[in-house]
């Protein structure tokens, strides 16, 4: 079989409208080895394909286009699924016969095989489906992953899969090992209830895991997702209710015991040390591990999973995808079989992001079950295949992501239909905030270089980047935080301010919302009409009414003038860029204005941003969210490692050319998206 | 059991974290003696209540109270800034120099009534001049001012100590480390006659209620408060760092220093080498019990003082050591940093039960 042409391609042919159309793609293959499987993610395919040939060599290989899982309720699933998704999978080859179930005999794949034999040689699928031994699960083209599954060949030798790059032809296409779904699952989560005083975080939710499962868990800030993560992952103990584990119930009491129990969770915030290596970092966790043991399984792990990262490497060196690789890292060297992930992508350009769902893919082909925290509702729906919805605590809907829509999905998490604010072209005028030449030395954070761009009257412009680019250094040089000692390096409405204080630049018409609430914007153990007072006393008014600014953007909270601590993140979100609004300020600057906020406050701060510049004024918006960008921006510029881009009109640029600037276009990220899977 | 955060600081807590540290300090003080085979009743009234038993007893409370209420306000601004003040012994001795140098060495003639107000407003700038150093390094130089202050401490005694011995000793001292008396104008005039209780206790007063005024009332108040809770947040609300820092440095120097003077004026009426009880450390804790509110540091100055007159009373009476007065100061700044929690948590207590 050595002879045989290195060679697979892929017809998936779909019709729309009485026409066919066929969609192909080829790769060159090392000999196969073990079962093979094509999935697609459905995101990525405009609709199932009516039927899939797979052609390896001149062989043709069995392939089966299944139905989605049915969705319904959770628990529902289990093996009546099973078999229901097993009678509906139907082998199909575009234009031939149904092929037999491939359950035979490993046969050996004869040279020059005619194409059209319909009787190619396959293998049980089950034989790669590690972990997934449980009977009922035999659906051969099942497949969690994706609409269009193709198996099956197996070839004695050693397991290999087909290169990314051609695959990404036909793009989001995925390579993962058949994966059979035993529908046992490994967590239910059994209507556990959590209260902090009088509220309710968590009230009877209810929610199953099986493995192999890509599970999203969405919900407002505040909805409760947190709270039940930690229960899982054992930092919090549910009020009421139980973990069912494997059938068993079990008492998670501690990090270290979920990890033990084969829960790992890869967190928003990594926790490092900077000057070690990745695998001295590892070692660090696993303190019984020997550091040439952890560095053989590192370069093993990333090989398998595509996570391409250097055991030997600094940390400081590394990005925010490559760090949060070497988290991924350190709970797969733990043996998860349940991995959850907090926001994973908010950190991440759009192609380090995709390179993490080939990763998630494979290790849900491998039957870890994951739980998926995120609010980027698009990304929900091409990633995962249930998703549960909380909502005040409760869970609202268990849904296919596949089968909403992203406002649907909204609806869901909010119970009410968002009135999404919509972006008219506005008047643009003439520059009110320019920036020319602006560079600061690196003190101890990013350095910029030569920085310049304009903002102009009417107008929105986005500075997009991934996190630690240069935002906050930026923001504080815009702010006069951090007054630039080229004086003429920014100027408002024509008179430069580079040397002038925060307050001075209040004065002459600017105002500010920083990325922080607490502690920066506004101060947790303060009252409202003190945090008010803290933008305001420089204009030397009395402390006007913060209540004004409460009533004007919809400021939820208890008492009169409440502590902003006591506030949620949306409303202190509102509070702060409402602060700022009602003085009208002629150029506005602010930093991830919707960050960590609900989809209804985010609709509310954007409506604002926008009736602002509407009203005649510079808007800048330092933003990591490219979705906001989209929404709100008229033109965007890329900040990275401290270097902005010329800006664009946003109708120009594509969130895949913004996510070339964003990871610099030449870098590493790019080559590690075409090799990496 | 385990804490809870509160959504909100508890104001319940706020209040009650000092008198609940005033108990435990108590108890924990008697259970000691116990130990100690001393009779825990006995210990309690000496202790505890003889500060409160006659006239002159409660005049003596507010005598040593001054002191401690005019440093404690002040520190009490200083460490809301989150600028920790040290230094405030260092700070009163040099006070008490400057002060005692111009009443040793103004002609009293020239000076007439305004040799008093002449002594505070130099005892005022020796102070401000110590604590001026520790700020000008903090921000030229990033030097740690609990360090800087700390040193200039000892700098200060040996300075004064140095000066009895040496140039301003007294002539006709016979070789004892003391400065002459001071001049009958230089004097704090009586209160009460019969007591040693001085004007010193309205102006504590007055300068307690000015600081509650400023710090709550005022923008520069605002920005001690905020600079303290999120020194980001005041920078963004265009408040200078270096500013603040410079302010509160002086002004909880200069009450120091103002401190300093009053007590040689007062109570001492001559330099010599041990002037201040340890009024600069005590300080701290009355600022701390006062729940760094300068009218609850002049409240909590009144309880300091109860560990003086009460250690002096046990030391008479019940030839308990001296130290015995630090011990209580220090347990005290131990239960009341410990109740502080209780401000920001909350505590639950679940039926093992349920477990």
């Amino acid at each position: 079989m050595e002879n045989l042409p290195p060679k697979v391609s892929f017809t998936a042919s779909y019709s729309i409208g009485g026409r066919g159309f066929p969609v192909n793609f080829s790769a060159d293959m090392p000999p196969i080895t073990g079962p093979l499987a094509i999935s697609a993610r459905p995101g990525a395919m405009p609709r199932r394909p009516d039927s899939v040939t797979i052609t390896y060599g001149r062989v043709d290989l069995p392939s089966g286009v299944e139905e989605a899982i049915p969705s319904s309720v959770a628990p529902a699933k289990s093996a009546k699924s099973a078999k229901s998704a097993k009678s509906s999978a139907k082998p199909a080859t575009s234009g031939r016969e149904p092929l037999p179930h491939p359950k035979q005999a490993p046969p050996v794949l004869p040279e020059g095989a005619g194409n059209d034999t319909g009787v190619p040689p396959t293998s049980d699928p089950l034989q790669s489906a590690p972990a997934a031994g449980v009977a009922g699960a035999v659906a051969a083209g099942v497949a969690m992953a994706g609409v269009a599954t193709a198996a099956v060949a197996s070839i004695p030798a050693e397991a290999e899969t087909p290169p990314a790059g051609d695959m990404d032809a036909i793009s989001g296409k995925r390579v993962a090992p058949e994966t059979a779904v035993p529908r046992v699952p490994l967590l239910s989560i059994d209507t556990v209830s959590k209260s902090f005083g009088a509220l309710k975080a968590n009230d009877a939710v209810s929610l199953t895991l099986y493995p192999g499962e890509k599970h999203a868990l969405l919900g407002e800030n505040g909805a409760g997702k947190s709270t039940l993560v930690k229960m899982i992952y054992g930092v919090l103990q549910p009020d009421a209710g139980r973990l069912v584990l494997d059938g068993k119930p079990v008492r998670i009491t501690s990090p270290a015991m979920a990890r033990t129990l084969g829960i790992g969770m890869v967190f928003q915030h990594f926790s490092t040390f900077e000057a070690l290596t990745v695998a001295e970092n590892l070692a660090v966790v696993l303190p019984d591990r020997s550091l040439s043991g952890i560095r053989k399984d590192v370069a093993a792990l990333s090989k398998e999973y595509g996570l391409a990262i250097e055991p030997r490497r600094q940390l400081s060196t590394l990005s925010a995808g490559e760090r949060q690789r070497v988290e991924i890292i350190r709970c797969l060297l733990q043996n998860p079989r349940l991995l959850i992930m907090d926001e994973p992508t908010s950190v991440l350009t759009p192609q380090e992001a995709e390179a993490l769902f080939k990763t998630l893919d494979r290790l849900a082909a491998d039957g870890c079950a994951i739980l998926y925290i995120s609010h980027r509702l698009e990304e929900v729906r091409g990633l995962c295949d249930t998703a549960t919805v909380l909502r005040r605590g409760k869970v609202v809907a268990t849904c296919d992501p596949r089968k909403e829509t992203a406002s649907s999905l909204a609806e869901m998490m909010v119970g009410s239909v968002i009135q999404r604010p919509k972006k008219t072209p506005a008047y643009v005028g003439t520059a009110r905030l320019e920036v020319a030449g602006l560079s600061l030395r690196a003190a101890g954070g990013q350095a910029l270089h030569d920085v310049t761009f304009s903002a102009r009257r009417g107008e929105i412009l986005g500075i997009a980047g991934v996190a630690g680019e240069g935002q906050s250094e930026l923001f504080a040089a815009l702010s006069g935080e951090a007054p630039v000692r080229k004086h003429d390096a920014i100027t408002i409405d024509g008179a430069p301010i580079g040397r002038f204080s925060v307050t001075t630049r209040r004065r002459m018409g600017m105002a500010f919302a920083p990325e922080r609430r607490l502690g920066h914007s506004a101060i947790a153990d303060l009252r409202l009409s003190e945090n008010y007072h803290l933008t305001h006393n420089a204009l030397g008014k009395a402390v006007s009414s913060a209540r004004k600014v409460r009533k004007l953007f919809d400021v939820r909270a208890d008492g009169s003038d409440p502590f902003a601590g006591a506030l949620s993140g949306g409303n202190l979100q509102k509070f702060v860029i409402g602060r700022e609004i009602v003085r009208k300020p002629g150029v506005f600057v602010v930093a991830q204005p919707t960050w960590g906020v609900d989809a209804g406050a985010a609709a509310a701060i954007h409506a604002a941003l926008l009736d602002l510049s509407k009203d005649g004024a510079a808007v800048v918006v330092i933003s990591q969210d490219l979705d906001e960008i989209f929404a709100i921006c008229d033109r965007v510029a890329v900040l990275h490692r401290g270097t902005l881009s010329e800006p664009q009109l946003v109708s120009n640029v594509t969130a895949e050319s913004l996510g070339l600037l964003m990871g610099g276009s030449d870098a590493n990220v790019v080559s590690m998206v075409e090799t990496g899977a | 059991m385990r804490l809870e955060r509160r959504t909100a600081p508890s104001m319940l807590f706020a209040v009650l974290s000092p008198l609940l540290a005033v108990a435990l300090t108590i108890v924990a003080g008697l259970a000691l003696m116990a130990v100690m085979g001393k009779d825990p009743v006995k210990v309690l009234e000496v202790y505890f209540l003889s500060p409160f038993a006659d006239a002159y007893s409660r005049s003596e409370l507010m005598v040593k109270a001054i002191p401690l209420a005019l440093i404690g306000s002040g520190l009490a601004l200083a460490f809301r800034a989150g600028v920790f003040n040290i230094g405030a012994p260092g700070q009163y001795t040099l006070g008490a120099i400057f002060a005692g140098g111009v009443a040793l060495f103004a002609p009293e003639a020239y000076a007439g009534l305004w040799l008093l107000p002449l002594c505070m407003v130099a005892g005022v700038i020796g102070g401000m001049v110590w604590g001026w150093i520790p700020a000008i390094l903090r921000i030229k130089a990033g030097a740690n001012e609990i360090l800087v202050s700390l040193m200039l401490t000892y700098v200060a005694a040996l300075l004064l100590d140095w000066l009895v011995r040496g140039p301003w000793n007294d002539p006709l001292g016979r070789g004892f480390p003391k400065s002459a008396s001071f001049p009958d104008a230089a004097l704090m005039p009586i209160l009460v006659p019969g007591t040693r209780l001085h004007w010193g206790l309205p102006l504590a007063v007055i300068v307690a209620f000015a600081l509650w005024y400023v710090l709550y009332h005022t923008r520069r108040g605002f920005s001690v408060r905020t600079m303290g809770m999120a020194p980001l947040a005041a920078k963004f609300a265009g408040f200078s760092e270096a500013k603040t820092i410079t302010w509160v440095m002086l002004l909880s120097g200069g009450l120091a220093g103002l401190a300093g003077a009053v007590e040689v004026t007062s109570t001492i009426q001559q330099l010599q080498p041990d002037i201040s009880a340890g009024y600069g450390f005590t300080a701290i804790i009355v600022a701390f019990l006062g729940r760094l509110n300068p009218i609850g540091a002049l409240i909590a100055a009144g309880a300091l003082a109860v560990t003086y007159i009460g250690g002096e009373n046990a030391q008479i009476l019940l030839k308990l050591p001296k130290n015995v007065s630090f011990l209580f100061q220090g347990m005290l700044l131990f239960f009341l940093l410990a109740c502080d929690t209780l401000v920001h948590y909350r505590l639950r207590f679940r039926s093992r039960a349920g477990a």
